[in-house]
Parts: structure tokens; C-alpha cells; sequence
């Protein structure tokens, strides 16, 4: 290339301001493609220009732009599949959380209730939330899976949404453990690598648990769930015995 | 072990821990919550640059609604590794902005800048440690000489050419374009001064 026709610094920074004509633009572009030293010129001029972008005072839009937005993007892929949370966010979180809030609380109350009988309660509660449309976006409860737990002397079952990055445990007969050792929930990718869910303390006496597995990314990106018995603190692959399983 | 609390915690906050790239990844997959979450983080950020570019709140209102529409269908290509989201987002305000004005005026259409390559790495503005230095460049565009800042507006934030320019200020080309460079210097040294004093 002829190194004597760089850029000058005056066109350079007309260039990073969006301001050349086209032709002449289309021209710097090409030699900036080209030539190390000008887009190193130029490296100062757009730093600056983007600057400017954020040099104007950030002002509330009126809220209507957000509803409108909300409409327009329910609008534009109906292709697309909607969970049940993803719906649930055109709705005011406070209710949804009261909603959850109900729920989870009736299925503390289950402590001592077997699975079915849960599963009645929780229905009946769906029943009711609907009726009472505090929380409108539960309609679509049913579209989060619900997978039994497979384990030697423990029963309950799994919960999660597949777009969300947890699932959480519901489980009977986990016995507390000796001291210095603790449950680890693992989460199995596909390739078979576990990865951390957390840690699940039992204490004596506690028949039910209820634990929320923690995942580094949304749980459709995983085959199942496993627990096993590590040191206290939990390590870093599993290297106990196993007690529960759940094929997601 | 979790209580009902924390799931509720996880619900409510989920979304709200991820940061800018996390968010577009999920908006890439049809992620409303994830989209909403950007929202409402950029929302007052977009909504300001197009009224100051604007000067009219319903037709801010439209472009941001447009600024937004082009993150839902085309989150994807925002890239990370080329800048912060914020200047990304902003970047598409301003060309939505910009297009308008163009098409109002029926202006001849004019190259964009470089929006679409990157030959820089741009500090990240969202940082704690930057931000300071984004809001300082704010009153140092004012404090520019009024030519210089002249020039910088009406290309930047009205989209007018150099040679548009030059007609509007009745000044000739190569005094607009050495106005733009002075004004521009003045902002990057500043920037950079900033940068030295803030490592001390
Ligand atoms: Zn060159």
C-alpha cells in the first residue's frame, strides 16, 4: 500500500464522528482496513466519539414505553417458546412472589403429608390462585416439570423450569450424618461431568427437606441431578456413595 | 439448606446478578425476562440520549422502542469482547436517531462512522471506576470552545456532514474538520488525564 497517503488527524477525527460524505468515508474505511498505524490514529478520536454517547443525562421514559415494548415483543415471535416465568414477567413481581410464597408455605405445612398428598394440596392452591387472580401468570405453573427422585431409602420429587438456573429438592428419609460429612448435589451435564448444586445440611429429626439446587446455567443444559455423601465442605468431584438420583 | 425464602430470593433476583453479556446470550434465546432486566437497566440511558438528540419526548419515545425492538431480534450480535453494552446499545440509539433525521430532512445518506468494527478496546463506562469519567466527559463537552462543540454536536447528535456543517456555521470545510479534531483531542485528553489520576 502507498504509505504516503495515510489519513490526516482532521479527517480522521470527521471519520469517527460519522460526519464524512460517503464516498469519502468509504474510502477511509477501506485504507483504515488496511493500515495499522491510521486505526491507531483513529483509536483516540472513537474513544472519544463514544464517549459522547454517554455524555447525555439519563431521563426516565414514561412507563407506557415499557408496556408497549412488553406488547410488542408478545407480538413478535409467537414462534418462540414462552415458559411459565417468562410469561409471569409482564406481571408485577409482588404478587407473583405472594403466589410463590403461598405455595411454598402450604408445602411446608406438607412436611408430614406423603407426595400425593402434596401434589392434592398443590393443586387445590392453583385452584385458588386462579380464583383469585393475584397471581395470573401460575396459570402456567403446570409448564415446570415435576420428576420423581430414585434413591435406596428416599422419596420426594424434583421441580424446575428448564429456563431457569435452579431446580429444587423435595425429600423424605435423607438421614442426617456424622459429623464431618455432608450431602452434595451434582448436576450431570451431558458429557457426563458433574458440577456443583451445593450443599445440603440434615439436621436430626428433619424428615423433609426442601433444597434449591443452584446451577451454573439454565437446566435444560443438563441431564440429571445426583447426590452424594462428601467431607464437610464439599468437594470438588463426587467421591462418595451416592444416595438420590433425578433424570431431568 | 434453603428455606422458601431464598427460592423466592432466586426468583425475584435471579435475572438481576447476570451481567450485560449473560443477558443478551439469554435475550438470543427469546429470554423476555433477561430482555426486560436490560431494559430496565438501559432504559433511562437510551430514553436520554435520544431526547437530547431529539429534543421531542415522543419521538424519543418511538426510538427507544425501536432501539429496543433491534436488541430483542438481534441481541446476537452483540459481541463482548468489542465493548461495553451500554456503548452498544447507545450506538444503535444514535444510528436510529440519526436515521430519522436523515430521512426527515431527506439529507443524502451519510456513512456511519465505524460502529460496526471495532479497532479499540473503549474502557467499559459501566464500571464503577469509569463511570466518573464518563459523567466529567459530559461537562467537558460543555466546556469545550463553542466552535469546537458546535461542530462535535452537529455531526454526532444531528447527523449533519462535514460539508453541511461548513454551510450551517458559514465556516470553510477544513475549519469544521480542524474544529472537529481540536474538540475531540480535548475530550481524549482529558479522558486519558483522567485515566493517570485516577491510577495514583
Ligand atoms: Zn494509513
Amino acid at each position: 500500500m502507498d504509505r504516503s497517503i495515510h489519513i490526516d488527524q482532521d479527517t480522521l477525527a470527521v471519520f469517527a464522528l460519522g460526519a464524512l460524505e460517503p464516498r469519502e468515508s468509504r474510502r477511509v474505511g477501506m485504507h483504515l482496513d488496511q493500515c495499522e498505524r491510521c486505526r491507531a490514529n483513529l483509536k483516540g478520536f472513537k474513544a472519544a466519539a463514544d464517549g459522547l454517547l454517554h455524555s447525555a443525562p439519563p431521563v426516565e421514559p414514561p412507563a407506557r414505553l415499557r408496556a408497549n415494548i412488553i406488547a410488542q415483543i408478545s407480538k413478535a415471535q409467537p414462534a418462540r417458546r414462552t415458559s411459565w416465568w417468562q410469561r409471569l414477567t409482564n406481571l408485577p413481581l409482588a404478587p407473583i412472589a405472594l403466589g410463590l410464597s403461598a405455595i411454598l408455605l402450604a408445602l411446608n405445612v406438607g412436611l408430614w403429608l406423603q407426595v400425593q398428598e402434596v401434589q392434592q394440596l398443590e393443586a387445590q392452591l392453583l385452584a385458588q390462585v386462579n380464583e383469585d387472580r393475584i397471581a395470573q401468570g401460575l396459570y402456567a405453573y403446570p409448564d415446570v416439570h415435576r420428576v420423581l427422585i430414585e434413591g435406596e431409602n428416599v422419596y420426594g420429587s424434583a421441580i424446575y423450569e428448564e429456563y431457569l438456573r435452579f431446580a429444587v429438592l423435595y425429600v423424605w428419609g435423607l438421614e442426617p450424618l456424622p459429623e464431618g460429612q455432608i450431602y452434595q448435589v451434582w448436576l450431570i451435564e451431558p458429557d457426563g461431568d458433574r458440577v456443583s448444586g451445593g450443599l445440603i445440611d440434615v439436621e436430626a429429626g428433619e424428615e423433609f427437606i426442601q433444597a434449591v439446587v443452584r446451577a451454573p446455567a439454565m437446566i435444560k443444559g443438563f441431564d440429571g441431578i445426583g447426590v452424594t455423601v462428601e467431607p464437610a465442605g464439599g468437594s470438588d468431584q463426587p467421591t462418595g456413595v451416592k444416595v438420590l438420583g433425578v433424570d431431568l | 439448606m434453603l428455606d422458601s425464602d431464598d427460592i423466592i430470593s432466586a426468583i425475584v433476583k435471579g435475572y438481576s446478578s447476570f451481567d450485560e453479556a449473560e443477558l443478551t446470550l439469554l435475550v438470543a434465546e427469546g429470554d423476555r425476562q433477561a430482555f426486560l432486566t436490560l431494559y430496565d437497566r438501559f432504559a433511562s440511558r437510551v430514553y436520554g440520549l435520544a431526547l437530547k438528540m431529539l429534543g421531542d419526548p415522543m419521538l424519543a419515545e418511538e426510538v427507544s422502542q425501536e432501539s429496543f425492538m433491534r436488541l430483542w431480534h438481534r441481541a446476537e450480535t452483540y459481541r463482548p469482547d468489542r465493548g461495553a453494552f451500554s456503548t452498544w446499545i447507545l450506538t444503535i440509539t444514535r444510528r436510529v436517531v440519526i436515521d430519522r433525521l436523515r430521512k426527515q430532512s431527506r439529507q443524502p445518506e451519510i456513512a456511519m462512522s465505524i460502529d460496526e468494527h471495532s479497532w479499540h478496546e473503549p474502557p467499559d463506562p459501566d464500571s464503577t471506576s469509569e463511570s466518573n469519567r464518563w459523567r466529567t466527559l459530559r461537562f467537558l463537552l460543555d466546556e469545550l470552545p463553542e466552535e469546537q462543540r458546535e461542530v462535535v454536536e452537529l455531526a454526532y447528535f444531528h447527523g449533519l456532514s462535514q460539508r453541511q456543517i461548513a454551510e450551517h456555521t458559514r465556516a470553510p470545510l477544513g475549519t469544521v474538520k480542524t474544529r472537529a479534531r481540536l474538540g475531540l483531542e480535548k475530550l481524549r485528553q482529558a479522558w486519558f488525564e483522567g485515566s493517570r489520576s485516577d491510577d495514583e
